[in-house]
């Protein structure tokens, strides 16, 4: 056979295929699209979920991370050093020691101006750095306290009366009180000293002077802001420390308070305990107040939580599409030598009909969700510059808003039939249970970071049509805030 | 029926409807396209599948210039080959007749003309080995020459040709047999 006629028989087969199979099209069956739209969605939430989620975590690690190491470093520095801490420790040691209190040298050198001036002031308590309440023979620094008789104030800013001299001066002294810069009034008392910061100086001749600036920064939330702290001495009694209990006077005690508010946000991972497995992000932006009673706390607030879900819903249409196809005989031949073998010439005809489908439509919905908990807390550990606390307590949620999307689906060459949801609608209240384990970085005087890892466990589902024990949703979420600390002090019997 | 102005624009939103849209109009033709790659209807579902995710996925990558036909076709090719290769697409230097199953031979006097079925000869084209599946679709229905596909599949000149020779020998006997 000639290479040409080869070449033709190549040619003419290669168009036989072509002519028949190349402008072919045969319908997929329905199930492909549906495999692909679920794959297509599934591939828009895994962008969406996890590697926002590795994003989000790639930032959130290491940040709190930094953070949390940061705080157990310096909470750990020995700052006992500087000469600050040793001058305050040194005058607070003398004074809480109480047999001891002659060995301060301030203290000493009041009660020898006391004894100087005035003689016969028997009733001087030199026990007075303290931070409890004014009384007889106290003295308050940097306090605004009311002052009774037998007081000097440090600090203050009423005017003088008798028995006072100011710092610094050679005035004659009267009644053997000496104040320090101070104005205020004074009354049937000895100068006294400041427990923290301020530092006085007495000398023989019943004068002292300021060595701290701090002195005139009466107003002690003020005070946080302007100077920073002095972490390992804090300049004021620390509230949250466990037994600031003063022996000021026998059997009065003092658990100091305070209250904490703050602003926080949380992200949090909601597993919703179905088969999917995957989890959802919610997001909650939260203002909250903390009682502190010594090392115990109750913390309640308000959030407002964002949410996503998936609405599914399922779409019945009919389309006009094949079922199949058929050949129809346009004419046969019959070769002479082969009678028994006609030829026939074909042609395919495609039949249509009106087809029922059932699509899955899925859309993203949007909730809003108020939060309310009510949580009892304890402070593990209390360090001057960071503390470490676990709570645990209810959380009550209200769905204030509702944004669910309805299906735009477009069906070119047919109708939709129906469109049925498949997710029930939300639960209005539910009612779960939270804990957390907080570490709080104290970056101002008044002012600290909180950190909380938290968990929570819905006691309810959140759909309406789940039965209980079903689909009770639990979440993880790390709550980031900064707190705000105001310190007031009470005394309890 | 031509595709409504603005769905690649849509699908490029990853509007779900666009997306639908466009499967609709291209989904017949890439399944035939399929269809002669694979060994069965089911199989070439499954390509076309992976090919339409793929579509979705890339197509803010389609220049507008272009045809976007041929663009599609060009991916589900794509798919196709790389599921082949999954499945260790190999080149047979030999007749799979020889290795049993021969067919005689009838010499290439037998006429070919005849009118046969598109399913039968689409039955013909899946029963090839894959080596030979492929080139014969590259150089027949995608208008490849031997460089073009020695240059795709990363095999010689020759060998395409001779896969080539192979397929259609191979295709010759089996409609030769169903003729029967």
């Amino acid at each position: 056979m000639s290479e040409e006629k080869i070449k033709k028989e190549d040619e003419l087969l290669d168009d036989l295929f072509r002519s028949s199979l190349g402008e072919m099209q045969t319908e997929p069956s329905a199930g492909v699209w549906r495999t692909i739209s679920r794959r297509m969605l599934g591939t828009e939430l895994s962008r969406l979920q996890f590697v926002n989620a590795g994003k989000t975590l790639r930032i959130i690690i290491p940040v709190t991370a930094i953070i949390t190491g940061l705080a157990i470093y310096l909470g750990t520095i020995d700052w006992e050093s500087t000469p600050l801490q040793a001058v305050h420790e040194e005058v607070t040691e003398g004074v809480n020691s109480g047999n001891d209190v002659n060995s301060v040298n301030s203290v000493n050198s009041v009660n020898n101006v006391n004894n100087v001036n005035s003689g016969s002031e028997k009733d001087v308590n030199p026990t007075t750095l303290t931070t409890a309440p004014l009384h007889h023979g106290t003295t308050p620094a940097s306090t605004t306290a009311p002052l009774h008789h037998r007081t000097t104030p440090a600090s203050t800013t009423a005017p003088l009366h008798h028995r006072t001299t100011p710092a610094s001066t050679t005035a004659p002294l009267h009644h053997g009180t000496t104040p320090a810069s101070t104005t205020a009034p004074l009354h049937h008392g000895p100068a006294i000293t400041t427990p923290t910061t301020f530092i006085p100086s007495f000398t023989r001749h019943s004068t002292f002077e300021i060595t701290s600036l701090d002195a005139v920064i009466t107003d002690p939330i003020l005070s946080g802001f302007l100077r920073p702290p002095v972490i390992g001495a804090s300049t004021l009694p620390d509230p949250l420390a466990s037994g600031t209990e003063n022996a000021s006077k026998p059997g009065h005690k003092t658990v100091a308070h305070s209250l904490d508010m703050g602003i926080s946000i949380t992200p949090d991972m909601v597993f919703y305990n179905n088969s999917s497995g995957s989890f959802k992000y919610n997001y909650t932006f939260d203002l909250g107040a903390r009682m502190n009673l010594g090392r115990f706390f109750i913390h309640s607030g308000a959030g407002l939580t964002y949410s996503t879900d998936i609405g599914d819903y399922a779409i019945s249409y009919i389309n006009n599409d094949s079922i199949g196809y058929y050949y129809i005989v346009n004419a046969f031949s019959i070769e002479p030598g082969e009678p028994g073998d006609p030829q026939f010439e074909t042609k395919l005809v495609t039949v249509y009909d009106s087809v029922q489908y059932l699509y899955d439509y899925s859309t993203r919905n949007r909730y809003y969700y108020l939060q309310f908990p009510l949580s009892f807390g304890y402070r593990i550990l209390n360090k001057p510059s960071w503390r470490l606390s676990a709570e645990a307590g209810l959380l009550y949620s209200y769905l204030v808003s509702v944004n669910e999307p309805f299906p735009v689906f477009y069906v070119p060459e047919g109708r939709i039939i129906d469109i049925e949801r498949k997710n029930p609608e939300r639960n209005k209240h539910s009612l779960g249970l939270i804990a957390g384990i907080s570490v709080e970085y104290q970056f101002a005087r008044n002012l600290f970071l909180l950190i909380e890892p938290t968990f929570k466990y819905y006691l309810q589902a959140i759909d309406e049509n789940s039965s209980r024990g079903d689909k009770q949703p639990y979440s993880i979420g790390l709550k980031a805030g900064i707190w705000y600390r105001l310190n007031f002090k009470n005394r309890i019997r | 029926m031509p595709l409504e102005p603005g769905i690649i624009e849509e699908c490029m939103k990853q509007k779900r409807s666009a997306q639908y849209l466009l499967y609709q109009h291209f989904a017949s033709p890439m399944l035939a396209l399929c269809m002669r790659y694979c060994r069965n209807r089911q199989e070439a579902e499954d390509v076309l599948q992976e090919g339409f995710i793929k579509i979705f996925q890339k197509i803010s990558t389609f220049r507008q210039s272009g045809s976007l036909e041929g663009w599609i076709r060009r991916i589900m090719i794509n798919q196709a080959i790389n599921h082949l290769k999954a499945k260790k697409l190999v080149f047979l230097d030999t007749d799979p007749y020889m290795l049993g199953n021969w067919i005689p031979d009838e010499g290439r006097t037998e006429e070919i003309d005849q009118l046969y079925k598109p399913d039968e000869m689409m039955e013909a084209i899946q029963a090839l080995p894959p080596g030979y599946k492929v080139v014969f679709n590259l150089y027949v229905f995608e208008g490849y020459s031997h460089k073009n596909i020695a240059e795709e599949l990363e095999i010689s000149e020759n060998t395409s040709k001779s896969q080539l020779s192979r397929a259609r020998s191979y295709l010759r006997k089996v409609l030769a047999e169903k003729k029967k």
